[in-house]
């Protein structure tokens, strides 16, 4: 594991800038986009976590991506934008890698 | 296209885009016990430090401390001013604001590399390769914060320039850059802030989750800053940075260029409460053709920026408040080169310092009548910083300790300029 040694500037580019919008954008043919096209039961929280995490989502988490599923009136992509903008910011993320 | 990661890239080349370098080379600091010669002070201070950062090495025998007749002299002649010294005919701004400000014209440093130079005028340390050191702006911002908890905004912003780093301090007290416009990268997530919000709380419980599991510190730092960042994306505070929304005539006043408009946001940042604001010029490295280039182009834009502060400040009553430092790497040689040019001189050189608890319109220390050598004196960036200190009303006592328990002084031991404190 690293050490985080990030700044507030470290911390916009992750929440903000271009590679992040990047990585969740719900465009066609994108990450997000063939999740939705998958169909998955549980809405493909699980493989934004086995992707980004190696490890399937708590129960607590699950609970938040259906909290956040309603927050978005159903529509899943945004809800798995969110969720995967999450993940990317997470300390779990970043002392992974 | 690998399925295992975002947008076809490896997770660790997606990271490496964005975590960036680590700062700190040196062992962590762990913070020693503080004695604060005033406390009561301490507990009132709102005072506020801008470095004028003069990228290059300004030669300041032309602008702050002329010698006309001798050989090293130069073309400008030197005019009266509203303190008790002569400086150069092209400063006629800044010559009816030198009662605010005091001029050292004794220092002498040892640095007449740009890098090293940087570091020291920025540290009050020589390089070393075992230790990282934390620049003035990283210490004052540590040293007064603990009074300003209402402060949402960066306690150490560098305009126009990216100043020096925390060093040993670690990266919650890094420089926060912007350009002159005021403007802060990737400060937008264009979208709501409920929908922000609800981002930020999914984020929230899986940090929890991760830092509950691991009992990492690290972790609990980046927690910090994620709620810095998060405070600072939604402060009204950040209405400091708008310098845009300032009246034209202020603008003008101040010089519509980078540097006069960097001066005009130090300014508001300071009101704001931001304890240090450094403000970048460069374009000091004149090694050939220098009094064309200063006469032209680099005397202008300062004189009208400085003058335009330092007046701004004092008719807001802020300057008693406010220390002003103006300072580059090193000097210029006395001896002009066959380029017309001057090249680096550390061995006398002067900075300019005034506000706060320090007293202006004083020439500190003499140098030769060719400008090659201090006759008094002499003062190093330690020194500088010390008195800097001491008019911000922070004690120069304290030392930070270090994990092998080696003590080490905020202001790197110097003594105070006792010319300029009451």
């Amino acid at each position: 594991a690293t050490t985080f040694n990030g700044s507030i500037p470290q911390a916009l580019m992750l929440f903000n800038g271009e590679l992040t919008k990047k990585a969740i954008s719900g465009e066609r043919g994108g990450f997000i986009d063939r999740i939705v096209a998958k169909g998955s039961r549980d809405r493909g929280v699980s493989e934004l976590f086995l992707t980004g995490l190696a490890r399937r989502p708590t129960r607590s988490e699950i609970r938040a991506a259906e909290t956040l599923l309603r927050y978005r009136g159903g529509n899943q992509k945004e809800m798995l934008q969110d969720m995967w903008w999450a993940i990317l910011n997470s300390n779990e993320f970043i002392m992974q890698h | 296209m690998n399925w295992q990661t975002p947008a076809g890239m490896t997770r660790r080349h997606f990271i490496n885009h964005m975590a960036g370098s680590a700062a700190a080379a040196g062992a962590a600091m762990t913070l020693g016990n503080s004695i604060y010669a005033h406390a009561d002070q301490m507990k009132r201070n709102r005072k506020s430090a801008i470095m004028l950062w003069m990228g290059g090495g300004p030669a300041t025998i032309d602008i702050w401390d002329l010698k006309p007749g001798a050989p090293t002299g130069g073309p400008f002649q030197p005019i009266s001013t509203t303190g008790d010294m002569q400086i150069c005919e092209h400063m006629p701004m800044m010559a009816q604001q030198m009662q605010h400000v005091s001029i050292v014209r004794s220092m002498s440093t040892r640095e007449a590399d740009h890098t090293r130079g940087r570091y020291y005028m920025h540290t009050g340390y020589v390089p070393n390769p075992n230790i990282e050191h934390p620049s003035y702006g990283s210490v004052i911002a540590h040293e007064v914060i603990s009074q300003r908890p209402e402060l949402e905004i960066p306690p150490f912003v560098s305009v126009g320039g990216a100043s020096a780093g925390p060093g040993f301090l670690g990266m919650a007290w890094a420089p926060f850059s912007v350009t002159s416009n005021g403007r802060v990268r990737n400060l937008d997530m264009k979208l709501d802030d409920v929908r922000l919000q609800q981002r930020m709380a999914a984020l929230g419980m899986i940090e929890n989750s991760f830092a509950n599991r691991t009992r990492d510190l690290p972790a609990a730092e980046h927690a910090k800053v994620l709620k810095k960042t998060f405070d600072l994306m939604t402060s009204a505070q950040m209405e400091a940075f708008r310098v845009e929304k300032e009246p034209e005539a202020v603008k003008e006043r101040y010089g519509t260029n980078n540097f006069g408009q960097g001066c005009l946001l130090a300014r508001r940042l300071v009101q704001a409460g931001v304890p240090f604001v450094e403000v970048d010029l460069g374009g000091w490295d004149n090694h050939s053709g220098i009094h064309a280039t200063l006469r032209d182009n680099k005397l202008p834009q300062l004189d009208r920026a400085m003058s335009a502060l330092i007046e701004d400040l004092a008719q807001r009553e802020l300057l008693q408040d406010t220390v002003v430092m103006w300072m580059g790497e090193f000097g210029r040689t006395p001896t002009i080169n066959q380029n017309a040019g001057r090249d680096h001189f550390a061995r006398a050189w002067s900075c300019v310092v005034g506000g706060g608890d320090l007293k202006g319109g004083l020439a500190v220390g003499e140098t030769s009548s060719d400008g090659q050598a201090v006759e008094t004196e002499p003062f190093s960036s330690e020194d500088l910083m010390t008195t800097v200190c001491k008019g911000l009303g922070i004690a120069t006592e304290k030392t930070f300790t270090s994990k092998n328990g080696r003590p080490m002084k905020i202001a790197g031991g110097g003594k105070v300029i006792s010319e300029l404190v009451a």
